[in-house]
């Protein structure tokens, strides 16, 4: 038993309880929170695989810009502090199983593998990963400039409706 | 030395932006119209610019279309050679489509694009249009993904820019959530098929899939398969994942939801192809478990969709109702051509000739399912207006007394949803059902391909029911209310352009049918091109 494999341990164990505790809380901040604990296993997990750059990646875009979000869009759309999401018990039945339906298959197909995947070399670092974003992946993107000034536009839409069905 | 002068990332930085000019021209004036509409709202400016964009696009497709069929078919040899955009024949015919399509959803949304928003609309429009035919010749799993976006995104906005009351936003609401959702699922497909094969490019992949199957199924290949289709599933409408379209095209404003009708379909049905390597062929060597499993899976959704669809829509009385359901059975026909290619996965010995072998039927479907669905949304929009709005099965009461001209517009469209003969719907189910009935009975699917296809016949009788159903309301009841005066040449144009094109599609379906055969891969047995 080396040393990653206790890392992976703890690590899984952190960000599957946490998953859980996003599902179950009743509250939206409460589910936030745990999810700031799952992405940022989900980070440690990233840089236990050697993937440094991926793995800041991860903490600063989605625990950092993410995850506010949703605190701040949950603590501005809510009516009361602590909203209560109520769920029913047919629909816990219903994605309950659906969950552990998709989980047995992925558990049972993960099993059939065997060998583990072997490491193919070096994780590039930002470099490498700068010049594929600037040379063979610049297309994609240049599109993905495309979908951001899109969906500002949508958000302009959005904020300027407001505007006017506050201000008769 | 400076890697960025290194000689083949210049090349391939430059090769693949020489194949997307088009697809560039139409965001660029995307871009334009997005800036124009901050100083002018004139709106014959913006949709001269938005119509020059198009006729722009097409005008260089066409002059780059010999240069990338030459690349093409040098690519096709060489398979060593991964492009991150392939100029497939199918993604040329695609592009040309779309564009078409295009112009008759800008003639189709002058009703509802009104002064103040006509130009973010447009530009909306342009980019969707862009991300279908980009779709078509996206050859990376990242550039295909954002394709895809890059119709959804448009359309979010597109569904929340007329602004309707409390039906509009539960439109735009439902569609962004759940269209997230796929998304998320087939990113989840997708991540599989790069862990699996160390590769996002789509060649690749098949190559490696196609090598690997030889040997052995993967399970987790068959997994990355069910997970991307069900992703893609959203986008074409297919049955579990049907259910957002019957609320947002009902709350959706007409000209949006023919353009959702319509571009997604497209896209979807193109890039589950591209995945199950049936666009490029050779379709005796896919790189997936031909024997039952995909194939199964796809024959249970052909199945599904196509049963379901029609039943819901029997049930329906608002009209957009009754246009997603149906939206939900033609997919289950189109279904029918990706069924029909994957049974000719399995080398088999022996097969006679198929004159149809699946993924042309469904090209060519697409082609008659636009021009038909078009047609009625126009109709729809035409006749919809603020005072007498279009909405229930009793608002097109004794419509022929009131407006003939539409009603015999409608009467084409309706009878081409339905498949009798001389309209384009006629010929499209024929080629699908042939191709499936011919599909060979020695692979592990046995007799199932039959079955399937008197299941499909059944569904067709079934649709028609509610399709005549209308016509008997339109021309059989009297009126229920005062004839108006329409407004609308925009919709009108559009109406008429489908009408026609319906008709000709009909009467000489050789007109499309030719290329279409052109653009896509012969099975191993068949010709290429039957002579006539």
């Amino acid at each position: 038993m080396n040393l990653d494999f206790v890392l992976f341990t703890i690590l899984a164990t952190l960000i599957a309880a946490s998953a859980v505790g996003v599902v179950s809380s009743a509250t939206i901040v409460r589910s936030a929170v745990f999810l700031l604990f799952t992405l940022i296993g989900v980070a440690f997990l990233y840089f236990l695989l050697g993937a440094e750059f991926l793995g800041a990646t991860q903490l600063i875009v989605y625990v950092g810009g993410t995850l506010v979000l949703v605190v701040f869009g949950g603590m501005l759309t809510t009516a009361g502090p602590f909203n209560v999401l109520r769920t029913k018990t047919a629909e816990w039945v219903l994605s309950g199983s659906v969950a552990a339906g998709v989980f047995a298959l992925l558990v049972s197909i993960s099993l059939q593998l065997g060998a583990r995947p072997t490491s193919t070399g070096d994780i590039p670092g930002p470099g490498p990963l700068g010049m594929a974003f600037l040379t063979t992946h610049l297309l994609p993107f240049e599109i993905v400039s495309v979908h951001l000034l899109v969906v500002l536009i949508g958000a302009a839409y959005l904020a300027r409706a407001k505007k006017k069905a506050g201000s008769p | 030395m400076n890697p960025l002068l290194d000689g083949t990332r210049i090349e391939a930085l430059t090769g693949v932006f020489k194949l997307v000019v088009p697809e560039i021209a139409l965001v660029g004036v995307a871009c334009v119209l997005f800036v124009l509409g901050l100083f002018t709202s004139s709106r014959f400016l913006h949709t001269s610019l938005a119509v020059l964009g198009l006729a722009g696009a097409f005008a260089v497709a066409l002059v780059a279309q010999p240069w990338e069929t030459t690349l093409y078919d040098g690519l096709k040899a060489n398979t060593e050679a991964y492009y991150p955009i392939l100029p497939s024949a199918a993604a040329t015919l695609i592009r040309y489509l779309t564009l078409a399509a295009g112009l008759v959803l800008m003639l189709l949304s002058t009703k509802e694009a009104t002064r103040e928003i006509a130009a973010d609309y447009l530009a909306c429009l342009l980019i969707a249009v862009a991300g279908t035919s980009l779709v078509a010749r996206a050859n990376d799993l990242v550039t295909l993904y954002l394709a895809l976006e890059m119709i959804s995104v448009p359309t979010y906005v597109l569904l929340y820019l007329p602004h309707r009351g409390k039906p509009g936003q539960e439109a735009a609401v439902k569609y962004f959530v759940l269209s997230i959702l796929s998304s998320a699922v087939t990113l989840f497909g997708f991540s599989y098929l790069f862990g699996l094969t160390g590769s996002t490019n789509l060649s690749a992949i098949n190559a490696v899939l196609t090598a690997a199957n030889k040997e052995a199924i993967s399970p987790l290949a068959v997994l990355a398969m069910v997970l991307v289709v069900a992703g893609l599933g959203f986008r074409i409408t297919a049955v579990p994942f049907h259910y957002y379209a019957p609320d947002v095209y009902q709350g959706g404003p007409t000209a949006v939801v023919a353009q959702l009708s319509v571009l997604p379909k497209v896209a979807g049905f193109l890039a589950l192809a591209r995945l199950l390597g049936i666009v490029s062929g050779p379709l005796n060597d896919l790189p997936f478990p031909t024997s039952t499993q995909v194939p199964l899976l796809l024959w249970v959704l052909a199945a599904a969709t196509m049963t379901l669809g029609n039943v819901m829509a029997l049930m329906q009385d608002n009209l957009k109702r009754i246009l997603a359901y149906s939206g939900v059975a033609h997919a289950g026909y189109m279904l029918l051509g990706l069924v029909t290619a994957s049974a000719y996965a399995t080398p088999t010995e022996g097969l006679l000739p198929r004159y149809v072998s699946g993924f042309d039927g469904l090209i060519f479907y697409l082609v008659g399912y636009a021009l038909m669905t078009l047609g009625t949304f126009a109709i729809l929009a035409y006749l919809n207006s603020a005072d007498q709005p279009t909405e229930s099965v009793d608002d097109l009461a004794g419509l022929h007394q009131t407006n003939p001209f539409a009603a015999a517009m409608l009467f084409v469209a309706l009878l081409s949803l339905i498949g009798i003969p001389l309209t384009a719907g006629f010929t499209g189910k024929l080629f699908l059902f042939l191709g499936l009935y011919d599909s060979p009975t020695v692979t592990g699917m046995g007799n199932a391909y039959k079955t399937l296809t008197v299941i499909a016949a059944i569904n067709a009788a079934i649709g028609a029911v509610y399709y005549l159903r209308l016509l008997g309301v339109i021309y059989l009841r009297s009126p229920l209310r005062p004839a108006v005066r329409h407004r609308g040449k925009g919709p009108m144009l559009a109406a008429v352009l489908c009408t026609v094109g319906t008709l000709v599609v009909g009467i000489y379906p050789s007109i499309v049918w030719d290329l279409v055969k052109k653009a896509t891969p012969a099975t191993a047995h068949s010709p290429a091109l039957v002579a006539k």
